[in-house]
């Protein structure tokens, strides 16, 4: 074997073994960022359709040249310049390795709850990096790649529907795939149901909803300054402990019948006689409203005021009812009732 | 026949009060009064509430003291007035659960200066203290509770017995009586077709007077209550009974001691006793007049 042939022999070799090492390099880089984005179906199909046009090109490669491809491409890795060509690809996915940064939503699922609105925005100008997107059984991966990423991008990774879980803070950092299952990823929300139920001075003097009053009352409830009215406080059992969109939710944590129960014998251990207790109940029960305000966690402390309008025509001013304001912290109970007054 | 004119003279003299008769009924008003602070604030026409109770009150006092007239207004006349019933509804904040809610009775005569005096009935409860469903914004459930728990306690006998001895034996149906020395009878200025007497009836009647600057009281007890035909009226007016009420004396007595009556029911001092007296006519024993039965025979028609 002449030396020139020797030495060719070497750099097949060389090439060969630096593409044994960046292949399986750069597909696991494309698998680890690029594999949910570039959906099974398409990695599937695309390397099909690649073979296949490869596979055609490659025939009438082979027809018009009357080259032996094997033989060429040993030549061809036995060439120098191939390792010059194979030493930029590392470099290059050297580059790419440590600056590539990539964040999947995963579809897990929970019993009832069929599809979830994820979102990920910036922690800073709480700017979207990936807009709010549905993931369903069906459509399972919601996320994507992002290239020449250069430091640590702090992010907020929220499911906006159902809206029973905490946001959950997280990160975009270069060299690393963040992957979060729905909904397990995300820790449950804490929810308090709480029933506000008219009682004793200011049970008599409200109206029933069926009544047209004289006097309007309203019912204020404050939070760390921020302040919620409901308008017109009838004999009547008032529901709140989140926003809108949560009520829905943390009504379904009354259990049918929890409230008369606990009407009835709240009202009967206070004294009052069986007869009138069952009326009171009947009327606070049989009159409920949702008060969307604010999300409510254990240990929130609430002021409550009641504050009463006279007749029209009256020249009397608005005064708050005897007795009020008056403060309410929110239990660890999941349900509880506030009685105003206590 | 000269002493009788005397008499006579002393007689109209004694007119005690010198009033004329009245005509038409005495009149007492019965006033509805809402105490409680809930309902004060809160109950549709409030006032119109209060009057449409002290009506259905009235209504059913008259039909039992038919002598007078329960009224919710204040009589044009204010002589006519006999007193004033108030039934006062208030609260008791200190009992538990709830405050409990009642109806107290207090009563007044007539007359200037007259204080209103809780009349001692125990208290009718309209909401008991386990009760917190007040009727606080609607008249209608509010006027029917309180008719009902009212109205059921005023038909009792026990609280027609109390109510009688509390309050109506209490009111001077006169301030004023005429001692008739020649028919021996003490002469009520009403009429007797407008009070309703049975003569079961039993007035008294308290008087005083200053002897030697000394206050003397006596009483008389009048029973035998008829009604007498006024000198002046003829027999068109007799028959519409424009007749006054007269009792005789069954019972007398001036400073602390009795004074004797005649088999006529008659003591001749009593004209110098009673001249110059203050007096005042109660009813002690109440039986209204059969209405069925006729007043011929009693007059004499």
């Amino acid at each position: 074997m002449s030396a020139p042939d020797t030495k060719r022999g070497i750099w097949f070799w060389v090439n060969v073994a630096a593409l044994c090492v960046v292949a399986p390099w750069a597909t696991f880089w494309f698998q680890r960022h690029f594999e949910l984005y570039f959906t099974e179906i398409v990695v599937v199909g695309g390397a099909f359709s690649c073979w296949v046009l490869l596979r055609s090109m490659w025939a009438l490669f082979e027809k018009f040249t009357h080259a032996e491809p094997v033989e060429y491409s040993r030549k061809l890795l036995a060439l120098p310049d191939i390792t010059w060509a194979l030493v930029i690809a590392v470099v290059g996915l050297v580059f790419l390795w440590f600056h590539t940064a990539s964040i999947y939503f995963t579809y897990e699922g929970a019993p009832g709850e069929g599809e979830y609105l994820v979102e990920v925005v910036r922690k800073a100008d709480k700017s979207p990096i990936i807009p709010a997107v549905s993931l369903t059984a069906a459509n399972a991966v919601a996320g994507r790649p992002f290239l020449w990423q250069r430091r640590v991008s702090e992010l907020e990774c929220r499911v906006l529907r159902p809206v029973r879980y905490e946001m959950l803070p997280c990160t975009l950092e270069p060299g690393h795939s963040t992957r979060i299952t729905v909904p397990g990823g995300f820790r449950a929300r804490e929810f308090h149901l709480v029933r506000i139920v008219p009682s004793k001075a200011l049970y008599h003097e409200l109206a029933a909803v069926d009544e047209k009053p004289q006097s309007r009352y309203d019912l204020e409830l404050e939070r760390q300054g921020k302040v919620a009215t409901l308008t017109d406080l009838r004999r009547e059992t008032i529901y709140t402990g989140a926003g809108a969109a949560e009520m829905p939710i943390i009504m379904e944590l009354e259990s049918p019948g929890a409230l008369e129960h606990h009407l009835q014998n709240r009202l009967l251990a206070k004294g009052n006689d069986t007869q009138s207790a069952a009326m009171a109940t009947a009327i606070l029960s049989s009159a409920t409203r949702r008060w969307p305000t604010f999300y409510l966690r254990a240990g929130d402390q609430l002021t409550l005021t009641v504050r009463v309008t006279p007749a029209q025509g009256s020249l009397s001013p608005t005064t708050v009812f005897e007795g009020f304001p008056i403060k309410y912290t929110v239990t660890a109970d999941k349900v509880q009732t506030a009685w105003l007054p206590e | 026949m000269a002493t009788r004119i005397v008499m006579g003279l002393l007689a109209a003299a004694l007119a005690l009060g010198g009033g004329a008769a009245f005509a038409g009924k005495p009149e007492v008003l019965v006033q509805f009064e809402i105490a409680v602070p809930a309902f004060q604030r809160n109950l549709p026409q409030r006032t119109q509430t209060e009057q449409a109770v002290a009506v259905a009150v009235a209504a059913e006092l008259e039909r039992q003291y038919a002598f007078a007239h329960w009224l919710v207004q204040a009589p044009a006349q204010p002589q006519m007035q006999l007193g004033r019933l108030v039934l006062r509804m208030d609260q008791n904040a200190a009992m538990q659960p709830n405050p409990q809610v009642f109806v107290h009775w207090f009563g007044a005569r007539a007359g200037p200066g007259a204080q209103l005096a809780d009349l001692g009935f125990a208290p009718i409860e309209i909401y008991s203290p386990g009760n917190p469903n007040w009727d606080t914004n609607s008249a209608a459930d509010f006027e029917t509770r309180v008719l009902s728990k009212t109205l059921e306690k005023v038909r009792t006998d026990a609280f027609h017995d109390e109510f009688f001895k509390l309050f109506v034996a209490r009111l001077p149906i006169a301030s004023s009586v005429v001692p008739q020395a020649a028919e021996r009878v003490i002469e009520i200025p009403w009429r007797w077709n407008e009070v309703l007497f049975s003569s079961d009836t039993e007035l008294v009647v308290r008087f005083d007077k200053l002897v030697d600057q000394t206050k003397q009281e006596g009483t008389m007890t009048l029973g035998q209550i008829a009604a007498r035909v006024g000198p002046a009226a003829t027999s068109a007016t007799a028959a519409e009974f424009p007749v006054l009420l007269r009792g005789s004396i069954t019972k007398a007595s001036f400073d602390a001691r009795p004074i004797t009556l005649d088999p006529q029911n008659w003591n001749d001092q009593l004209l110098q006793i009673l001249n110059g007296a203050q007096a005042f006519c109660y009813i002690s024993v109440y039986k209204p007049r059969d209405e069925l039965a006729g007043d011929s025979d009693r007059l004499g028609l």
